[in-house]
């Protein structure tokens, strides 16, 4: 129970700060709220020592469901949408986790950066069914037949938030969790107590592959358009920036550190590159950088090592 | 149909001298430089400017300097990483890090030595004119296969090398001097790839945002052949010019795809590539 009001005292915190917060502050929030779900999608896969450079796969794989629905079929009732693009992403998590089931390291890495990649490319030249490098626009979001507003869409990103920090109390709690941990520390370990392993990795990613599909529809409804630059890796690398902040901060309200400090430093960049053409790669590069290096620092410090 | 053979034939040059490189360091220190492609994209940046004012083979060279210098800085930077872990995050840093510099330094436009190119002219074969350039290409990636392969398998240096890898400790004992090979390795590793982007520079355009794609067509070679195997990349780099050759003719749209169709269903079979004898310890 205890998860459950924790939440629930999130949620009225976030809605309450939604409410009080004039537009353009209240979306870059709300758009923080939203990342923070792919954030921990991110998290999930790093628990079990998965650094995923292609994590932007399953944030175009929910943000193209929904775009693609309002885009063929008018649909925008975030009823049908929202559970859509959860079943995407967590079929494309599905795939992929199975696809480097047995593989782990830079390997991993590399793998799923390549298949966020190959996303891309598919999204970029079928442009007939895409909308190609220009995307798509959403024209309106709709609950249940009654049409959303900016703050009704910043709420649902602050109930879905409150949903994550449940979800993130419980997962910690089930033998997923803990199996996620023990891939990290020893993975021979696990074979020998009888764990599928491969199998672990699989489920992990259809979870953080889910959450990421739902981050992405929502930040789909949030900018009401969607172009394939969510699957870049220059996006993901903002994700696993946060994810390596959030790991580090708190393995419980984490995510949200982490998805306020990407969030900024993505914006620091958006305007940087006003004065110096190069502040996109800089505050990617140094970011993962500065923020790797202050946590071996950290536990150096806490190890005396 | 000759048209056909000569793209994948340039395209089995171009990225063939993209992964050498990537595999040879990490045969000789145990390094998998996810910015790579980035000394690629170097060279050709650098061949492309000098080649402005001094003839092409000589800005070639200039570049191939560079990227043995730049290999060399390299090595002083990664020798930090002591797990994979750190190595995977100093490199992935490493290419936006470049990336900035190449914005800041080359700016938007495009670079290519094309014109040098033409002037080599071109020869008719089986009623198809073949440019020059092309051929310099695939000859410039058969030499640089066969140095690399003389030097790890018929020197002192490339015994070196190769104990320095296979068994540090027992290499120390034996007085290999252990650093010195791995950042001699990294350095020419480096030197290959500014040499190859140099020589492409020929047929491909360099610009911002190259050394991205480039990383993930010189990743699925690695996938394929397994890593550290020189003739390995070699052979899948053929293997995914056919198919990329074979995709851009009937199906434009799937090029990318259908290369990871075959690097996943390499992966099924046998994860640690095709021309691995030895399980993969990545």
């Amino acid at each position: 129970m205890r998860d459950a009001y924790r939440a629930a005292a999130l949620f009225i915190a976030l809605l309450a700060l939604m409410l009080a917060a004039p537009g353009y502050p209240r979306y870059e929030a709300a758009y923080a709220l939203a990342l923070g779900l792919a954030i921990l999608g991110a998290v999930l896969l790093l628990d079990a020592g998965l650094v995923n450079f292609g994590y932007g796969m399953y944030i175009a794989a929910g943000a193209y469901a929904a775009a693609l629905l309002y885009k063929h079929m008018k649909i925008t009732d975030i009823a049908i949408t929202l559970p859509l693009a959860a079943a995407v992403g967590g079929l494309l998590g599905f795939a992929t986790g199975l696809a480097t089931s047995r593989i782990r390291g830079i390997f991993y890495a590399l793998m799923t950066l390549a298949f966020s990649m190959v996303i891309y490319g598919v999204l970029v030249k079928f442009y007939y069914f895409t909308g190609g490098s220009d995307g798509v626009t959403i024209a309106r979001v709709t609950a249940l037949g009654a049409r959303l507003g900016d703050l009704h869409v910043a709420a649902l990103a602050a109930a879905l938030a409150a949903l994550a920090l449940w979800f993130r109390a419980k997962f910690l709690a089930t033998a997923l969790g803990h199996i996620a941990r023990g891939i990290r520390e020893n993975e021979l370990r696990l074979v020998a107590l009888g764990v599928d392993t491969g199998r672990a990795v699989a489920l992990i990613s259809a979870l953080a592959g889910t959450w990421g599909g739902l981050s992405g529809a929502l930040i789909a409804y949030l900018t009401l358009h969607v172009s394939p630059d969510l699957s870049f890796w220059s996006y993901s690398g903002f994700v696993v920036i946060g994810a390596l902040i959030a790991q580090a901060a708190s393995p419980l309200y984490g995510f949200l550190v982490g998805a306020a400090a990407s969030r900024a430093l993505n914006l620091a960049a958006y305007y940087g590159s006003a004065y110096y053409p190069g502040a996109y790669d800089l505050a990617i590069g140094g970011g993962l950088l500065a923020t790797y290096a202050a946590i071996i620092a950290a536990r150096r410090y806490a190890t005396g090592r | 149909m000759v048209g056909l053979l000569l793209s994948l034939l340039l395209f089995w040059a171009y990225l063939a001298l993209l992964s050498l490189g990537l595999q040879f360091i990490y045969g000789s220190a145990r390094v998998l430089n996810l910015a790579h492609a980035s000394f690629f994209v170097l060279g050709g940046y650098l061949a492309s400017y000098f080649a402005n004012w001094i003839p092409l083979a000589a800005s070639i060279a200039v570049a191939a300097a560079a990227g043995a210098a730049a290999g060399a800085l390299f090595y002083f930077y990664i020798r930090w990483a002591r797990d994979e872990t750190t190595q995977l995050f100093l490199t992935y840093s490493l290419f936006w890090l470049m990336e900035a510099l190449f914005r800041t330094a080359f700016g938007y436009g495009l670079y290519n030595t094309t014109r040098q190119a033409l002037a080599l002219g071109s020869v008719t074969v089986a009623d198809q004119q073949v440019p020059v350039a092309g051929l310099i290409g695939v000859l410039a990636m058969l030499t640089a296969m066969a140095l690399l392969y003389l030097l790890v398998y018929k020197t002192t240096f490339g015994m070196f090398l190769r104990a320095a890898v296979d068994r540090p400790d027992v290499a120390v004992a034996f007085g290999v001097p252990v650093e010195r090979a791995a950042l001699l390795g990294i350095a020419l590793g480096s030197a290959v790839a500014a040499f190859g982007g140099a020589v492409s520079s020929m047929w491909q355009n360099f610009s911002i945002g190259l050394a991205g794609s480039l990383l993930v067509y010189a990743f699925a070679a690695v996938a394929i052949s397994g890593l550290g195997s020189l003739f390995g990349v070699l052979a899948s780099s053929l293997i995914i010019s056919a198919i990329r050759s074979a995709a851009v003719y009937y199906f434009p749209e799937l090029e990318i795809f259908a290369i990871y169709i075959a690097v996943l269903a390499v992966l099924a079979v046998r994860p640690q590539g095709l021309f691995v004898r030895y399980e993969r310890r990545v």
